[in-house]
């Protein structure tokens, strides 16, 4: 198991953000946090990667402890941030340069891993170009590329598809698919319900900071009769709203 | 180790984006590589502009009042003369402009002369147009030597030589090299200039590594490697005073070029010369680096705050201006680099600079200085490293505590932000020295009445319903304990004597209070023709509830009183001292407002300060009138009795314990 949150807890002041989530996605296997805007998604996703401290329950990355082992965590993950996270005035090199040099590789493996991830990402007509000229979707790709240099087992993804076109998106959907084929454990948040029924193996719906819903997208279709994933969504809203905010009793 | 290679890593990335960047290159580089020439040729061109017109003597306006000299008038060069009977006319055409000076001649003039006798001379001028200062100079000059050429006749005709009347001659020699005085000018100003262009060259690069990474997102990204946060900052820290020291540089290397070899000549053409003032330069060279290292590290731990690249422009203003602040004071002649100032941030390296330029500077200060700017700096970069581990202040998206869930309506605040008090603070300091003091002056009473209700009082409710906040909890309006209130009213009613006689006294060994200002406030403050009651609510009541509520109000609530209580006591006395505007009444002011912030913080509700200020100030009050001519100016006139200072420290005492015993509870409103 690679990816574990027990009883994850995030409170901003009096207010819960994240409320006693437990989570496992295992190695190979692509995990889908779905959910509305303000839903937790980020909050959860910042958590799991050692961006924030838990309020209570605890995150761990490959055994290792986000908070107490936060280094050990964070050399095995690879995170995409929904805002790309490219240094505008880098080329795609010296970004994947820097990154390589952040995570302690040798200058030699730093070469060794850019080349292989340029080829990877089909980088090459974007080397001599700064970042900040790259269209959407080229970024994207870099920022795939860097979240890769240290090759590291797990991947975090926060909204990877956001803002894409439709051939941006399905180039980053095959480019998950190849992730999760390399045996690696991927996490991705994203609103896009269609997109998540396509791409993940398991979903969890979370909402107001709850996990209301989890497991392949086949089987939650069928647990609540709803033809698409976004039925199921809706009919979990109302049943929310109904009960006044808190978890929908027996969704889990 | 691996935090020193991590500096180094960051370090490097952030230089090549640095230097990638067009706004910071302009600043560091080009902007001091052209300011100087181009300052140096508008100013050339300028002198010899004013040169060039100078040789031509603009004609003169004189006003003329007596009889005639046509002798003087010729001595003057023949001006325009326009006839004027009074010295009232006189001064007015003077104002106005239509003439330059008036000469005004006695009648008896032609007698006078005829006599041997002195003719006075009356020389009217209007010193606020530049007009009528030159033609006053200028004529002063064509008297003299009229005078000088009178004289001379009637000595000649008493037959005695010219110089019977000149014992001494008087002449003077200027030893200093050429330029040198030109040097001397540069070098005084140099630090300030330094410490500015240096704050410049920071400014952008500070923003850009810290808030404008959180904007940009690439924060996030950023902290999810395993690299530790502290180093980090300190590679960002390194490039932000590594742009600091070359923007330095770039201007000492500019200022020097531009005297050697660029417009120099051009100045010196124009008798402007200035030699390059090489101790300063070099002074302002060791200067550099400490300077830089202080004000990158303040520069990045306030741009660190924000969350995005505006909220750092308006945040990183006010710090600029504050670091500005110390670097003028350290301008002061006479002020040098003593064991005192070599700790005070700011103050320090300029001083430094100055000293240094001077050759003049004890080792054991240097050595605190250069100590004491960069224990400044680690601590302002220790401060910038805890920020970035600081959730609230890292994530520009997540929610701010308190505000409601979903689309509600966000729940009223209970504290103010400490931007917002300041805001608040500085209006109604504005107000009270733009209408509140000159109303005072006017009409005593009233204008301390008005000043109070609607220049303190009507800003803060105003404040408050503008800004959203929970009037109840931001003033801590609640009802207190009865204890309290008869402590409060018992402390303040003693209070006023232990500070009339300890502290007043003390003040007045340290700092006199001038005796014109005794007498001032013995005239207006403790007038006894007024009815008592007024005097009372004018003196008492008023800036009982309206100081209050600003003060122990939305200022100790901005302060972070929950979380820092006694720093919030001691910031809150300092400014209800500094607010009273007079260096004589800082101290007692200081004691009174520690006091009133620490019986709300204790228990909780303002209504307690506000007891303990009417009290203190009735009693003021009341003993100004009771015995006359004593305490009513300056309470350190008392005579100083052991009987009554030991009653008034037990009255104070029991009061205090009483006030202070209770225990606040939650705070109202707060969510």
């Amino acid at each position: 198991m690679t990816i574990v949150a027990e009883q994850l807890s995030k409170r901003f002041g009096g207010r819960e953000v994240v409320s006693n989530l437990e989570l496992v996605v295992r190695p190979g296997e692509i995990y889908g946090l779905i959910g509305p805007n303000g839903a937790g998604k980020t909050t959860t996703m910042r958590m799991l990667i050692g961006l924030m401290r838990p309020s209570s329950g605890r995150a761990l990355i490959c055994g290792a402890d986000t908070v107490t082992q936060a280094s050990r965590a964070k050399a095995q993950l690879g995170f995409v941030s929904a805002a790309t996270g490219l240094y505008e005035r880098l080329t795609p090199v010296q970004l994947l340069g820097y990154y390589a040099e952040l995570y302690g590789l040798s200058a030699a493996q730093g070469r060794q891993r850019c080349a292989a991830l340029v080829a990877e990402f089909a980088l090459a007509p974007l080397l001599q170009q700064r970042c900040g000229r790259l269209s959407t979707g080229e970024r994207q790709r870099v920022s795939l590329a860097r979240a890769l240099v240290h090759d590291p087992p797990v991947l975090v993804l926060d909204e990877p598809t956001a803002g894409l076109d439709v051939l941006a998106s399905r180039t980053v959907a095959d480019t998950i698919r190849r992730l999760r084929d390399q045996q690696r454990t991927i996490l991705l948040s994203t609103h896009y319900m269609t997109e998540a029924e396509l791409l993940c193996d398991r979903i969890g719906l979370l909402y107001r900071g709850r996990l209301v819903a989890e497991g392949s997208p086949a089987a939650i279709k069928t647990r609540y009769d709803a033809s698409s994933l976004e039925q199921v969504f809706l009919r979990l809203q109302d049943q929310a709203l109904a009960l006044g905010a808190a978890a929908p009793a027996g969704v889990r | 180790m691996e935090g020193g290679r991590i500096v180094g890593v960051v370090y490097r990335k952030e230089v090549l984006e640095t230097l990638r960047d067009r706004r910071t290159l302009i600043v560091m580089l080009l902007l001091p590589l052209t300011l100087y020439p181009l300052l140096a040729f508008v100013v050339a061109q300028w002198v010899g502009v004013q040169r060039a017109s100078g040789t031509r003597v603009p004609a003169l306006s004189l006003g003329w009042q007596g009889p005639a000299w046509g002798e003087l008038r010729v001595a003057l060069g023949a001006p325009r003369v326009v006839e004027v009977h009074d010295p009232v006319t006189a001064a007015r055409a003077l104002r106005a402009g239509r003439l330059d000076l008036v000469l005004r001649l006695p009648d008896d003039l032609r007698p006078r002369l005829a006599r041997g006798a002195t003719v006075p001379i009356e020389l009217y001028r209007d010193d606020t147009s530049a007009n009528s200062r030159a033609a006053g100079e200028r004529v002063r000059r064509l008297l003299r030597r009229f005078d000088r050429q009178q004289l001379a006749r009637r000595l000649a005709a008493r037959g005695l030589a010219a110089d019977f009347g000149a014992p001494l001659q008087l002449r003077q020699h200027d030893v200093a090299l050429p330029g040198a005085a030109g040097a001397q000018a540069i070098s005084g100003v140099l630090p300030l200039l330094i410490v500015l262009m240096v704050l410049l060259g920071a400014f952008y690069p500070a923003i850009d590594l810290t808030a404008g990474e959180k904007e940009r997102g690439t924060l996030e990204t950023l902290l999810s490697t395993p690299a530790p946060r502290l180093a980090l900052i300190g590679g960002k820290f390194l490039v932000v005073a590594t742009v600091a020291i070359l923007t330095g540089l770039a201007n000492l290397v500019s200022i020097g070029l531009t005297l050697l070899l660029g417009f120099g000549p051009a100045l010196r053409v124009v008798g402007l010369g200035a030699a390059v003032p090489w101790s300063a330069v070099l002074g302002a060279l060791a200067g550099l680096v400490p300077a830089s290292l202080f004000f990158a590290a303040v520069l990045m731990a306030a741009a660190a705050l924000a969350r995005s690249f505006k909220e750092a422009q308006t945040l990183l203003t006010p710090v600029y201006l504050l670091c500005v602040l110390p670097t003028m004071a350290a301008q002061l002649p006479g002020l040098q680099l003593g064991y005192g100032a070599a700790l005070v941030p700011g103050v320090n390296v300029s001083l430094l600079m100055r000293g240094l330029a001077g050759g003049a500077v004890a080792a054991g200060p240097l050595l605190v200085a250069l100590l004491s700017s960069m224990g400044y700096a680690a601590a302002a970069l220790a401060l910038a490293a805890r920020i970035y581990n600081t959730e609230r202040l890292l994530f520009a998206d997540e929610p701010r505590v308190g505000v409601a869930e979903g689309g509600a309506r966000p729940s009223r605040r209970a504290q103010p932000t400490p931007s917002e008090a300041a805001v608040l603070l500085l209006v109604v300091l504005a107000l009270m020295l733009l209408i509140g003091q000159p109303l005072q002056l006017a009409r005593f009473l009233p204008g301390v009445l008005l000043t109070e209700w609607l220049l303190v009082a009507l800003p803060v409710l105003v404040f408050v319903r503008w800004a959203g906040l929970a009037p109840r909890a931001v003033l801590s309006w609640r009802r207190p304990a009865v204890a309290s209130v008869v402590g409060a009213a018992l402390a303040g009613g003693s209070g006023w004597y232990l500070v009339a006689v300890v502290v007043e006294q003390l003040q007045q060994r340290i700092l006199p209070i001038p005796p014109e200002l005794i007498e001032q406030l013995r005239r207006t403050v403790f007038a006894a023709e007024r009815p008592l009651a007024l005097d009372l609510l004018a003196l008492a009541l008023s800036p009982a509830i309206c100081e209050e509520l600003l003060f122990r109000g939305v200022l100790l609530r901005a302060s972070n009183v929950e979380r820092r209580p006694w720093l919030a006591v001691l910031l809150n006395g300092l400014l209800f001292g500094a607010f009273h505007l007079s260096v004589y009444r800082f101290l007692p002011t200081l004691l009174l407002g520690l006091i009133l912030a620490a019986l709300v913080v204790r228990s909780g509700s303002i209504i307690v300060a506000m007891v303990f200020h009417l009290a203190n100030n009735a009693a003021t009050v009341l003993v100004a009138r009771l015995v006359p001519a004593t305490a009513a100016a300056s309470a350190a006139e008392l005579p100083l009795s052991l009987p009554h200072l030991l009653l008034a420290s037990a009255v104070f005492g029991t009061g205090c314990w009483l006030a202070l015993r209770a225990r606040p509870e939650a705070a109202p409103g707060t969510t």
